[in-house]
């Protein structure tokens, strides 16, 4: 083959020009922000101070109980929750639920508002919502520890993560996180940035409150049963109680607990200390005695159990009043929160008295708010969780 | 001598066209004492250092996934794999940024590769080699930052030089583990006088990979990761495709050589296995690298200029490395996504001097200056895909606009008297790092300069087929743009940045001894290595996150890159065997390296809480070792081998949280395989390797997935 200096060079490039041509994805258009201006906002209405409690309501004969002499009267033997009973002393220096909360209080201020929220404000949220190793990083496994663990095809005992979806189906009360909330949480998202309607995104809002308290409630509890293998998850139980906050004080779920009543926050900060102790006694480098420290650890899920379940029922409580006194879109919106926050307390309302739990269900499943028996269901709160 | 001729054949036959029955070079040959000139190739790595070879004959007999893979006969090397288009080469315990990856002696590492294992060896198509040198321990008197535990250098395959022919190839690759096809296609010519060119093009798409089963840690807990398929085989979160093309033209005149190249790698569609989905994540989140490219163009002169310049060569080149990568999360309808460029010019020229005899003293030398310059562009977005929103952070992994370039000059020489050699050189190496500030995630702005020193001496006497080497090496690596800006979630947890970092250097003594005969060869060496301001990674709290990262403070855990108040070491042994006898070869390698360094984590204010001073480097190989046992004819061979290793349970803080590394640690393994290969006519090869005979179950520590189970790969070569 002779070809000419110009041929040469031609075919060299013509060659070389081949592996040339870009197969790179273009990257995308940023969405411009949206005027804020579609906000629809209203003052919120101003709390009143936090109930004391009932003062019939006294501890569990077995509690744990730091703040009645520093833990001396109680069937625990001293732990490192005693010292001090308004400090939780973390395991780890750094807890990263602390992070979702924060997250959460955010997401609080852009959402759970007296008004309308912008469609922007959803968008916004929903970033914080989605940022990596935040809620929905969580949400997305979350499972419900009340209930039995899944099982795989194998018959093994399984994370409901590790399934697929149809498999996740078999167990939709435990795996109640990736099944349930995901969903729920990331549609009320969508409903919210794509609603010009005011009141529509004032549902999506409240959809999106009760979804994560829901979310908070399991957690709560959640870690600290898997505290058992994993001790940093009492910390994370801690978090999630109160973003990292110590009793006097608080975030997430205590702040709302807080707001409404003092002995039930105080209660549950109890219970988040009392599996503290437990995890403290029971170090399992150390100890020998399963049987003493897993009777400590089952008084102490019981105790934060009972005082969270409690909490979730004030707040429903709360909203069941509000609504009580409300009228239309106000109603509307208090009881698109309550219908599904009531959820949360389906199940324990049923296995302590399983006549007011169906009189709960039959309320929670009524999707007019005009036709719901407010007083009926303050009526079973009252009944089934009386005290934390 | 023999060695010299035996190699320069090897490389003249693999750039022909035709894959003739090569005359093989032994597998893992201890690399000749004296330069190797290969037509074609670049100057050797370093002569009188532990070096090996894997030849174009080892590759086809092989039949290896990847550059990667193709090293794991080798002593000493030892490859980690985050996912199954990912592979890391570990030479004496350390990988990624502190060894040196080079192409046809062209730089590849550059100022974004992370700490730890990386991706990068894999963008390398071992197709278009002729063979890849591995030089292990220091060597950055030659090569500048980062070759602290090594050299990889992928040589390619040259066309043939001034025949007038043209002639195509094709080869076909099938795979039962994974289900892989694929093949290349290629065509040599001589477009005209005294020039070759090679063109080819290669695909191929692998699909799920397939082990022994699930792997279970030291302590009997199944590995976090990867999640499997209900039959608890096929590993969820691997498979991609892969597209190359490439063209290569050589022209001579007289005694220069001028070769102008062009490499694209496209990977597409990689999920990160680890990530794949994460541990704990919905089944369906996954990590994916949607697009790994590597692109490669350069044009090297090879000339002569005298006695005093008998080699020169001089490169210029440019390179981009291409990654994108997206986080699906479709439970929640969104997708984390992200896009580096680096683009990367290098100049660099040398020259070595012919041999002269002053008196009784043999001495020649080596002289050149390098420079490779970086410039990045990084973005990464959230995508809201029920509402087609597009949110970008105000900055990527890494701030676009950044810039780094490294660089210096060396002085190498040599002398022999009678059966003393000694060498001996210095460099003088420069890294500049500019970033520009972001103040939206509180990002700093960087400019810094350093400077630094690398040297080195050694000795070898050889008599006969006896040869006793010694070497002391200081190199050195600079902090690069990752470690001084990075924010991304690495394996063991979050990683951010830190600024302030200072160079690591490293100061190696290895003693070797080698018998090179026609029927048997042995070497063994001994080599410790001592890291001081080593930069690893130390656990942080969440008051130590860089303010609006809430990435980081969401994390399990998370980590800065630091410089270590205290040495770190890596101590081991490397023993290498071979023989062969007739049509039979026999060969064997065994590593033990041992890493230990100064605890990252500050000592806690509790005196009671234990606390150790020295803890194990991260991902130091276990034991390890290979056998090989061959037998090959003119037109037929066949091959068993078998890969080992103990359990590595020394494990680095920074591990425990690695979801990677099961728990306690990783366990050993055994792994068989048969090869045959037979040369049906000129025209058409056919090979085969039968993997993992016992369909073990098993993992290179610090990896993802599980090496394949039993299974078969096929492959066929037309070449009329």
């Amino acid at each position: 083959m002779n070809l000419s200096p110009i041929h040469r060079v031609a075919l060299v490039a013509l060659v070389l020009s081949l592996g040339t041509t870009s197969c790179k994805e273009d990257d995308p258009a940023g969405t411009p922000d949206a005027p804020s201006a579609d906000a629809d906002l209203t003052d919120a209405p101003t709390d009143g101070p936090p109930a004391d409690g009932d003062p019939a309501c006294v501890a569990g004969e077995n509690d744990y109980t730091p703040r009645v002499n520093n833990s001396a009267d109680d069937p625990f033997p001293a732990c490192v929750s005693d010292a001090d009973p308004g400090t939780y002393v973390t395991i780890n220096a750094s807890v990263s639920t602390i992070a979702r909360i924060a997250a959460f209080e955010d997401i609080a201020t852009m959402l759970f508002i007296a008004g309308a929220p912008s469609q922007q404000a959803f968008v916004d949220a929903r970033v914080t919502y989605l940022q990596a190793n935040g809620l929905e990083s969580r949400v997305s496994r979350r499972e419900d520890e009340h209930y039995p663990p899944a099982m795989n095809s194998g018959g093994m005992v399984a994370a409901c993560n590790t399934l697929t979806m149809a498999e996740q189906q078999a167990y939709p009360d435990r795996c109640i996180g990736p099944l349930t909330l995901t969903p729920f949480i990331a549609t009320a998202f969508t409903d919210g940035a794509n609603a010009t309607d005011p009141l529509a995104r004032r549902l999506a809002a409240a959809r999106i409150e009760a979804g994560l308290l829901h979310f908070l409630q399991l957690s709560v509890y959640k870690e600290a049963v898997t505290c058992k293998a994993t001790p940093a998850d009492c910390d994370s139980s801690w978090a999630y109680y109160g973003g990292g906050d110590q009793r006097s004080a608080g975030k997430g779920l205590a702040r709302y607990t807080r707001g409404l009543e003092t002995l039930t926050h105080d209660r549950a900060f109890d219970g988040v200390l009392a599996v503290r102790c437990w995890r403290d006694l029971d170090d399992p480098m150390v100890t020998t005695d399963d049987a003493m420290f897993d009777g400590l650890r089952t008084i102490a899920l019981a105790q934060l159990d009972r005082a969270v379940h409690r909490a979730t029922a004030l707040i429903v409580r709360a909203r069941l009043v509000a609504m009580s006194s409300a009228s239309g879109d106000d109603l509307t919106v208090h009881w698109e929160m309550i219908r599904y926050l009531g959820r949360a307390l389906q199940r324990e309302t049923t296995a302590r008295d399983a006549a007011r739990g169906a009189t709960l269900a039959a309320e929670l499943a009524k999707t007019d708010a005009t036709q719901v028996d407010e007083a009926a269901i303050i009526g079973v709160l009252d009944a089934v969780f009386p005290c934390p | 001598m023999l060695g010299i001729l035996r190699y320069a054949l090897a490389g003249w036959l693999t750039s022909s066209v035709t894959v003739a029955a090569d005359e093989p070079v032994e597998a893992g040959a201890a690399a000749p004492a004296e330069t190797i000139v290969v037509e074609g190739d670049a100057p050797a790595p370093a002569p009188g250092r532990a070096a090996t070879t894997v030849s174009r004959a080892d590759l086809d007999e092989r039949l290896p996934r990847s550059a990667p893979d193709a090293l794991r006969w080798e002593p000493g090397v030892y490859v980690q794999q985050t996912a199954a288009a990912q592979g890391s080469p570990f030479l004496r315990g350390r990988t990624g940024q502190q060894t040196m990856l080079l192409f046809d002696g062209v730089r590849l590492n550059n100022s974004t590769w992370r700490q730890g294992p990386n991706q990068y060896f894999f963008t390398i198509d071992t197709r278009t080699l002729a063979a890849i040198e591995v030089v292990r321990g220091s060597a950055s008197t030659r090569w500048g930052s980062d070759a602290i535990g090594g050299v990889l250098d992928a040589v390619p395959r040259d066309p043939d030089a001034g025949e007038r022919r043209v002639r195509p190839r094709l080869e076909l690759r099938w795979g039962s583990a994974d289900h892989e096809l694929g093949g290349r296609a290629e065509v040599a010519l001589a477009p005209w006088k005294r020039a070759g060119l090679l063109v080819g093009g290669g695909y191929r798409d692998v699909s799920l990979l397939e082990s022994g089963g699930v792997l279970v840690g030291v302590d009997g807990t199944p590995a976090l990761v990867p999640s499997y398929a209900p039959d608890r085989r096929t590993q969820l979160g691997t498979g991609f495709r892969e597209a190359t093309w490439d063209a290569r033209l050589v022209q001579r005149w007289d005694d220069t050589r001028l070769t102008v190249a062009y490499y694209d790698y496209r990977q597409l569609d990689a999920p990160r296995t680890d990530q794949c989905p994460p541990a704990f994540a919905p089944i369906d989140e996954c990590l994916r690298i949607d697009e790994q490219f590597h692109t490669l163009a350069y044009a090297a002169v090879d000339t002569t200029l005298g006695p005093w310049a008998e080699r020169v060569r001089a490169v210029v080149s440019a390179q981009e490395q291409h990654e994108r990568r997206t986080r699906d999360r479709p439970r929640a309808s969104a997708r984390d996504a992200g896009r580096d460029d680096t683009r990367t010019l290098g100049l660099t020229a040398s020259a070595e001097t012919a041999t002269r005899a002053l008196g009784p003293v043999h001495v020649r030398g080596e002289a050149g200056a390098d420079l490779y310059t970086d410039w990045i562009d990084s973005v990464a977005w959230l995508e809201l895909t029920d509402i087609g929103f597009v949110r970008y952070d105000s900055r990527g992994q890494y701030v676009s606009g950044s810039r780094y370039a490294t660089g210096g000059g060396f002085a190498l020489g040599e002398a022999r008297w009678r059966e003393l050699t000694a060498r001996a050189g210095g460099r003088l190496g420069v890294a500049r790092a500019d970033s520009p500030a972001d103040e939206a995630s509180a990002t700093t702005e960087i400019g810094r300069t350093w400077l630094a020193k690398a040297g080195f001496a050694g000795l070898t006497w050889r008599r006969g087929d006896v040869e006793l080497l010694a070497t002391v090496d200081r190199s050195f690596r600079a902090p690069n743009l990752d470690d001084l800006t990075g924010r991304q979630a690495a394996g063991p947890g979050f990683q951010f940045e830190n600024a302030a970092l200072a160079p690591e250097t490293a100061t190696t003594f290895e003693v070797g001894a080698r018998v090179g005969h026609d029927v048997f060869g042995v070497e063994a060496w001994a080599y410790t290595s001592r890291v001081d301001g080593a930069i690893a990674r130390s656990l942080r709290s969440i008051d130590d996150c860089p303010p609006t990262s809430r990435d980081c403070q969401g994390a399990w855990f998370r980590y800065q890159l630091i410089n270590l108040g205290g040495p770190a070491d890596v101590r081991g042994v490397e023993l290498a065997g071979d023989v062969t006898r007739g049509p039979w070869a026999l060969r064997t390698t065994f590593a033990l390296a041992r890493g230990e360094g100064a605890n990252p984590e500050e000592r806690p204010s509790d005196p009671s809480l234990p606390f150790r001073e020295r803890v194990p480097l991260s991902r130091v190989p276990p034991v390890n070792g290979t056998a090989e046992a061959r037998w090959r004819s003119p037109r037929a061979y066949a091959a068993a081998g078998l890969r080992w290793a103990g359990a590595q349970t020394r494990l680095a803080p920074s591990d425990l949280g690695d979801p990677r590394i099961p728990a306690g640690g990783t366990p050993g393994y055994a792994v068989v395989e048969l090869r045959g290969g037979v040369r049906v006519t000129t025209a058409v090869r056919i090979a085969a390797v039968l993997d993992n005979l016992l369909d073990a179950t098993y993992r290179y520590h610090g990896s993802s997935i599980n090496g394949p189970g039993r299974s078969l790969v096929v492959f066929l070569e037309l070449a009329p």
